[in-house]
């Protein structure tokens, strides 16, 4: 009879044991599922941030915008372009976009809800970086006959 | 009948641990399971880690040295020259370009002398260009960080 009574106690602290421990396991799932869950969200937004800035810096140096002569007349702005030909960029058109509204600049180039700012030699516009996730893009382009970088930032 | 009873030489005695035992397994199991994935998951992460800016600077210095007409002296000299002046510190380039005519039999080629790296991400693209009336021809480039 003692003997009976001795082996359901332990049967129990078994149990206790083994709950605890289950939950132990329970809570780390829960914290480790949280952590990759914001890292891996915090990964997607940087690389989709970056791969839009490398697709409208790509636009800005290689095209001339949509009309070809947008510059003349803001009004008929359709697609912002910089570019005379091929990574030669316009003065006019480098004028031009430093000049337009930085909402209008965003709602052309489809950013979405990213802002943009950009350096070239002593021109620059958008709005100066400020926000969790900035990335940065220096394109080699020719400006006024000479080799200078245009430095193209998207920022949130 | 006296029942013979088996007791196992231990200091607790022949007390059952059923529960803890199984909850012992499943932690293997799931830490294993855990370990296999974020394994996986870190070399997925690194095969999407395409050096863009890398592969963008190659190709705006290629165009640089077109627009320049660099490129139609299919000198090798001059292309490393300017290509030297116009990359960034950072970076080592080699550029190979071969050349064609309207026959299209071949009418020369070129290739800058670096020797390629191989423990690392090389970016590379191609650009094609107009040397003369009879003869186009398409550059290469291989970028690297040094």
């Amino acid at each position: 009879m003692t003997q009976y009574h001795k082996k359901a106690q332990m049967s129990m602290v078994d149990l206790f044991m083994a709950i605890s421990i289950f939950i132990i396991l329970i809570s780390a799932i829960a914290l480790l599922w949280y952590n990759y869950k914001a890292k891996l969200a915090g990964d997607f937004a940087y690389e989709d941030l970056q791969v839009k800035a490398f697709q409208v810096s790509d636009l800005l140096v290689k095209s001339p915008g949509n009309p070809s002569k947008w510059e003349d007349n803001i009004s008929s702005l359709g697609v912002i372009g910089l570019a005379e030909s091929d990574r030669v960029l316009s003065k006019e058109k480098v004028e031009a976009f430093e000049n337009i509204s930085h909402s209008l600049g965003v709602k052309t180039l489809n950013l979405g809800e990213y802002n943009y700012y950009f350096e070239l030699d002593s021109a620059n516009g958008g709005l100066h970086p400020n926000g969790d996730i900035i990335f940065i893009i220096k394109r080699y382009v020719i400006y006024e006959e000479q080799e200078k970088v245009f430095e193209f930032t998207l920022w949130k | 009948m006296r029942n013979k009873r088996k007791f196992l030489n231990l200091h607790c005695g022949n007390r059952g641990i059923i529960f803890t035992l199984d909850t012992f397994v499943a932690v293997i199991v799931f830490v294993l399971l855990l370990g296999l994935s974020s394994y996986y998951i870190g070399l997925s992460q690194g095969l999407r880690d395409v050096d863009l800016p890398t592969i963008r600077t190659g190709s705006d210095i290629l165009a640089l040295l077109d627009h320049k007409n660099i490129l139609q002296t299919m000198n090798v000299d001059s292309i490393e020259i300017n290509r030297d002046n116009a990359l960034p510190d950072l970076y080592d380039m080699k550029i190979k370009a071969d050349c064609k005519d309207s026959s299209g039999s071949s009418s020369g080629s070129i290739e800058t002398l670096e020797a390629i790296p191989e423990d690392k991400f090389i970016g590379s693209g191609k650009r094609v260009f107009v040397k003369d009336n009879d003869n186009y021809c398409i550059a290469r480039f291989f970028i690297w960080t040094k």
